[in-house]
């Protein structure tokens, strides 16, 4: 409990105290990367195979999407929802940039208006999302599950096989070096860095904390909690169509099987970064060490060729690890 | 305990200043309860118009077997949101039957695999009512959680691969008709009933009704609460494992992709059938309705000679619409 | 009726309500009641539970609109309050359930939905820090409190203040404290006294709601006394002691509302002896007798509730034991119901009723056993049932189909007490039983504890209200804190003995009654 000190500038300077708190106020996150490094380090020390250079920087390669989809998931997850049509917008982002270039004949001058075309696609369907969550107060878990059946479907219809057509000048964005940074990475932290700063110094960002944490508060405050709300999944949507956008890049072709299972890990991904996913609590400081976990994981399991099923398997036996540790703070 | 406490019951209602006219309410909640039966007899037109293969008696039977499998998975779905829960396991539990039986069975008999297959049900139902129950974990996340595991499990299990034979007598419960009835028609029918039968004339349906419309109220009246719950997500789980042995009897065979949607939609038909997600309200009637509004929407897709893919649009859709009215009404029947 | 103390610098008055009249469905709760608070001091408003201090308290802050009177916010008239208004000109409730948010800091928390925005319109955290720390200050608690800390680590009493920081950064100048002391430990009571009066000394004026009149001695300017909704006085606290307050308080004359005691109390039913439960109820001994009532007493927060629910197996015993027909306590309602012993709480509609199911639905719901024909329910036999109870209890439209949420608050509370009573127990406990009932049901519900007594029931019934306590009880035990302050045997009974015991003063002189 609070300790009463006689001067609380003195406190601040305190030393010894102020770390304490430290350990204590940012626990999930540190724990994250202390799991992160004892995983790494133990497969490091163990296989041969996964200490090569290449393959941490597969490593790395393997968390941009992911971790482009669990950084706007974060964002869901921190007002108490989940939003599962991450993965459906990422693929229908990529699927229709392809049908484009491939209905005229693969231009390069279209790049431009076409990613910003992915861009809108994702808000306006993260604001569709919102929009119906807040005017019809239902359940925005079954929402975004059935917005995403639906757009299951559209991706099927747009296309059952991958699309060819993609001009090479746009194959090239997904490798494009600047230096030696390649411009993915550089991105992902762009993007990371803009989430860490919405979320902890803007008012909308703190505000869904407080939509997380309890909505009566939330809404006797100053707050706008719908709008709040809507942004939140408009974010999410956004970040998903960075993240098709990028995976078309990456493969090359408009993937009609694009993303699959990412909505499963962008979950599993914030929620062992710490955030909560009862809402209003965490950091996306940790989203990225969930994304780097998982990342490692896989990697070691397939270095180990261990079945791709059996990950599966481990990823929900996480799952429900984490929420029955975890009791809810809102617990009756 | 002070009764000067000013804090508002609903803070809900305390700031919005929507005002619903009394009539738009009263509309809005018929709409939610005849929905179902209205949306069948469109169909029906629909399908005579611009579809009459809908009505060939291979089609029929066909959509009554899919009805079956449904309806039987709905049934427990139905349970389960009947006491403020649900179930997002269920279309793994369905796949999962049909594996267990199918491996099992070459070299056992029959009824030990059947027994297996029960109690793996049961063992699931078991824990998703305990992590709910016990542990406080919000229904979605701890069945959600689920879900992704079992799967991993039987993909695991099955090595990916579509295998095995099913065993005659599932064929038999399946595929055969008594009289002009498919039997697993007849199953679902004895499943309801059945069920219909504990809700309206047993202690323990009134025990469901009660914890789902006021778990508080609940307990204070000498309800097991949590035993109720755990009950019922554990015969949620052991009819959707009854649902996938149907079903596998009809296809013939272990497919992969078994189960994949009925998820949404056995919370759609339940949803559309006038059970809410609060609880303590809903009836199987409704439900019966919604998955026969379900299957024949989906399989009119087929029989206009759309691409498939549409019956995805077309699930999501109509959980995306039954849910939102739903949420819409409840929200103006609170103020 | 009411004495005003008329302030000679009307100029310094910051708020002033006149005449207010305020009916609830049937009820009146606030009755041509007056209302002045200066700048500068401390007003604390007291009364019974139901005396209106929580209307009169919605009225100022704009939750409810009065049917007639008038509002005066700094000379200013204003004809139907809303709560952002009453916002924006400064004032501020703190009440028993915080409005805070526990994951985040004492600084994010104040300034919610407004930080202070700095450089590319971010948040400025020292700014926030700052503004925590300077509004902290103000109240003197800038060295306990560090405005980064979570709120969640802040003890009652801090996360308190941090509520009363939250009032003055929307520069709230009437602030109304809701019973602060019930939810702190006495050791946190001094601060929150220096911080108040800090506030009063800036020239704010505070409403302090309590029932402990010893606090209100400590440290109130003046005091009103509220009672069935109609001001019984104003005055300066210097000029009156416990005796006064406690008799305007109480004291009404008996009606003949109650039926008549003419129950012989048998053998023991229940017996408990030290109980402490959940840190609320401390070393508690009492017993019951078949065909006794048993009445409990005590103001907000004195622990009966808990008691009562502990008693069912709904709480949290930590020691002591409880025997009830020689057998020990019951873990679980549903153990308790079958012993014989039933509670009738005192939310009706959060705990008593499911409310979107007919009145045969609750009816029956705890006696489903009985109506059991060849492992089946029988419906002939549970309809018999209910219509013998709705008889029984008089419950008015005799429908049994209807739901209950559409029942009046009387008859729902019929329905509680109907299906317990269809049980068969053997002690009944009552809480509040007829809390927000209009006078024709609260007789007949009386007339049903009669008759239960007559039968050999045991009832333990635990009221607010005094003058059905004295009406119906044997025995009446007076709660204080989570103890017991005192027991009364008939003879003894006085509304003003049971205050003072309940309020934790002694009369400063007997009065003679």
């Amino acid at each position: 409990m609070a300790v009463t000190v006689e001067n609380t500038r003195e406190r601040y300077q305190a030393g010894s105290r102020r770390w304490s708190k430290f350990f204590r106020n940012n626990a999930s996150i540190l724990l994250i990367y202390v799991i992160i490094l004892v995983v790494v380090g133990a497969a490091a020390l163990l296989n041969e195979n996964f200490r090569t250079p290449s393959n941490i920087l597969n490593i790395l390669r393997q968390s941009i999407i992911i971790g482009l989809i669990a950084i706007g998931q974060s964002v869901v997850v921190l007002t108490g929802g989940i939003d599962f049509s991450v993965a459906q917008v990422a693929r229908i982002v990529g699927l229709t940039v392809a049908t484009i270039f491939a209905a005229q004949a693969s231009n390069p001058a279209l790049i431009v208006p076409l990613v910003l075309l992915g861009l809108v696609i994702g808000v306006l369907l993260g604001g569709f999302n919102g929009l119906i969550i807040t005017r019809t107060h239902a359940n925005p878990f079954i929402i975004t599950f059935g917005i995403a059946s639906i757009l299951r479907g559209i991706n099927l219809a747009i296309s059952t096989t991958p699309i060819r057509g993609i001009p090479p000048s746009y194959l090239r964005i997904y490798d494009f070096k600047i230096g030696i940074v390649p411009a993915n990475v550089l991105v992902m932290v762009i993007i990371w860095v803009v989430a860490y700063l919405f979320t902890t110094r803007t008012r909308t960002g703190r505000a869904l904390y407080a939509v997380g944490g309890s909505e009566r508060v939330a809404r006797l405050s100053a707050i706008r909690y719908n709008r709040t709300l809507v942004i939140a999944y408009i974010f999410s949507s956004f970040c998903a169509a960075i993240a098709g956008l990028f995976l078309l890049s990456r493969t090359g072709v408009g993937d009609p099987s694009a993303a699959e299972g990412m909505d499963f890990q962008s979950v599993v991904a914030v929620a062992l970064g710490g955030i909560s996913l009862y809402g209003g609590r965490g950091s996306i400081l940790g989203t990225l060490g969930g994304v780097l976990l998982l990342a490692a994981l896989s990697n070691v399991f397939n270095l180990l060729q261990v079945n791709i099923y059996y990950q599966q398997l481990f990823l929900g036996l996480i799952i429900l690890i984490t929420v029955a540790v975890y009791k809810s703070p809102r617990s009756a | 305990m002070s009764t000067t406490s000013g804090q508002p019951k609903s803070t809900i209602s305390r700031f919005s200043s929507y005002r619903p006219s009394p009539t738009f309410v009263r509309w809005v909640d018929l709409a939610g309860q005849w929905a179902a039966p209205i949306m069948i007899v469109v169909v029906l037109i629909v399908a005579a118009v611009l579809a009459p293969a809908f009505f060939l008696p291979t089609n029929l039977k066909t959509l009554a077997i899919q009805i079956a499998v449904l309806g039987i998975v709905a049934v427990g779905q139905t349970l389960v949101l009947l006491v403020r829960s649900i179930d997002l396991s269920v279309s793994a539990v369905l796949a999962l039957g049909a594996v267990i039986v199918v491996q099992t069975a070459a070299g056992n008999p029959l009824w030990i695999s059947f027994i297996q297959a029960f109690t793996v049900a049961a063992v699931i139902g078991l824990a998703n009512g305990f992590l709910i129950a016990k542990r406080q974990v919000p229904p979605f996340v701890a069945t959600f959680g689920m879900l992704v595991f079992i799967q991993g499990a039987r993909l695991a299990y099955t090595k990916g691969q579509a295998s095995g034979t099913v065993p005659e007598i599932l064929r038999a419960i399946s595929f055969n008709q008594v009289g002009p009835i498919p039997a697993a028609l007849l199953v679902w029918l004895i499943v309801n009933i059945i069920v219909i039968f504990v809700l309206r004339y047993t202690p323990y349906g009134r025990w469901i009704y009660a914890v789902g419309g006021n778990p508080s109220a609940a307990r204070y009246a000498g309800i097991r609460v949590d035993a109720v719950v755990i009950a019922v997500h554990m015969i949620c789980s052991m009819l959707a494992m009854l649902g996938g042995l149907v079903l596998s009897g009809y296809i013939g065979y272990v497919d992969l992709r078994l189960g994949a949607d009925y998820n949404t939609n056995s919370i759609a038909a339940a949803i559309i059938g006038g059970t809410t997600f609060t609880g303590g309200r809903g009836n199987l009637f409704g439900t019966a309705a919604g998955v026969a509004l379900l299957i024949m929407l989906l399989n009119l897709v087929v029989v206009l000679g759309l691409p498939i893919h549409w019956q995805f649009v077309m699930q999501g859709f109509v959980l995306v619409v039954a849910v939102a009215l739903q949420g819409f009404r409840q929200f103006l029947l609170s103020r | 009726m009411a004495e005003l103390n008329e302030s000679n610098d009307t100029d310094k008055i910051v708020l002033s309500l006149k005449n207010i009249n305020k009916t609830f469905g049937g009820i009146r709760a606030l009755s041509d009641v007056s209302f002045d608070l200066r700048e500068g001091e401390i007003h604390a408003l007291v009364g019974e539970n139901g005396a209106g201090k929580s209307s009169l308290i919605k009225i100022i802050t704009g939750a409810y609109t009065p049917d007639t009177g008038t509002i005066e916010i700094k000379g200013t008239t204003h004809d139907n309050l809303q709560p952002s208004q009453a916002r924006e000109l400064g004032i501020a409730a703190v009440y028993q359930e915080f409005n805070l948010l526990p994951e985040l800091s004492v600084a994010e928390n104040i300034s919610l939905g407004e930080q202070p925005l700095g450089r590319g319109r971010l948040i400025d955290m020292k700014a926030r820090a700052a503004q925590a720390y300077e509004l902290l200050e103000r109240l003197g608690a800038q060295t306990s409190i560090d405005p980064n800390e979570l709120v969640k680590y802040l003890t009652v009493g801090e996360q308190q203040i941090v509520e009363i920081a939250k009032a003055l950064a929307i520069n709230a100048r009437v602030l109304i404290m809701d019973e602060p002391s019930a939810v702190l430990p006495s050791r946190d009571l001094d601060r929150l006294f220096a911080v108040i009066r800090t506030l009063r000394d800036k020239g704010h004026g505070i409403i302090y709601i309590s029932h402990r009149l010893n606090e209100i001695f400590e440290l109130a300017d003046r005091v009103t006394v509220l009672k069935d909704g109609q001001t019984m006085a104003t005055k300066f606290v210097a000029d009156t002691n416990n005796t006064e307050l406690v008799s305007l308080m109480v004291g009404r004359p008996l009606t003949d509302m109650y039926p008549p005691k003419d129950n012989t109390p048998g053998e023991v039913l229940l017996e408990v002896k030290d109980l402490c439960v959940e840190g609320t109820v401390f070393n508690i001994s009492l017993d019951v007798k078949a065909g006794e009532v048993v009445g409990m007493a005590g103001l907000g927060g004195s622990g009966r509730t808990t008691l009562c629910r502990a008693l069912v197996g709904l709480g949290n015993i930590r020691s002591g034991k409880v025997l009830f027909l020689g057998k020990s306590a019951p873990k679980m309602p549903s153990a308790a119901a079958r012993a014989g012993m039933v509670l009738v709480p005192e939310d009706r509609k959060a705990f008593g009723l499911i409310l979107n199911q007919s009145m045969r639905f609750n009816l029956a719901l705890p006696n489903l056993s009985k109506f059991m024909r060849m492992g089946v329910l029988s419906a002939g036999a549970e309809k018999e049932a209910v219509q013998k109870t709705i008889a029984e209890v008089q419950i008015k439209p005799p429908t049994p189909e209807i739901s209950t949420e559409n029942l009046s608050g009387g008859n729902q509370q019929k329905v509680v007490v109907g299906k317990w009573l269809l049980a068969n127990p053997k002690l009944v406990i009552f809480d509040e039983p007829t809390r927000g009932i209009d006078v024709g049901a609260k007789a007949e519900i009386y007339l049903r504890i009669r008759e239960l007594t007559r039968q050999g029931v045991g009832v333990i019934m635990a009221s607010s209200e005094l003058p059905e306590l004295i009406g119906m009880s044997d025995r009446i035990l007076v709660f204080y804190e989570g103890r017991l302050a005192g027991e009364m045997e008939r003879r003894e009974f006085s509304e003003e003995t049971i205050m003072h015991l309940a309020t934790g003063s002694a009369p400063e002189e007997v009065p003679s009654q």
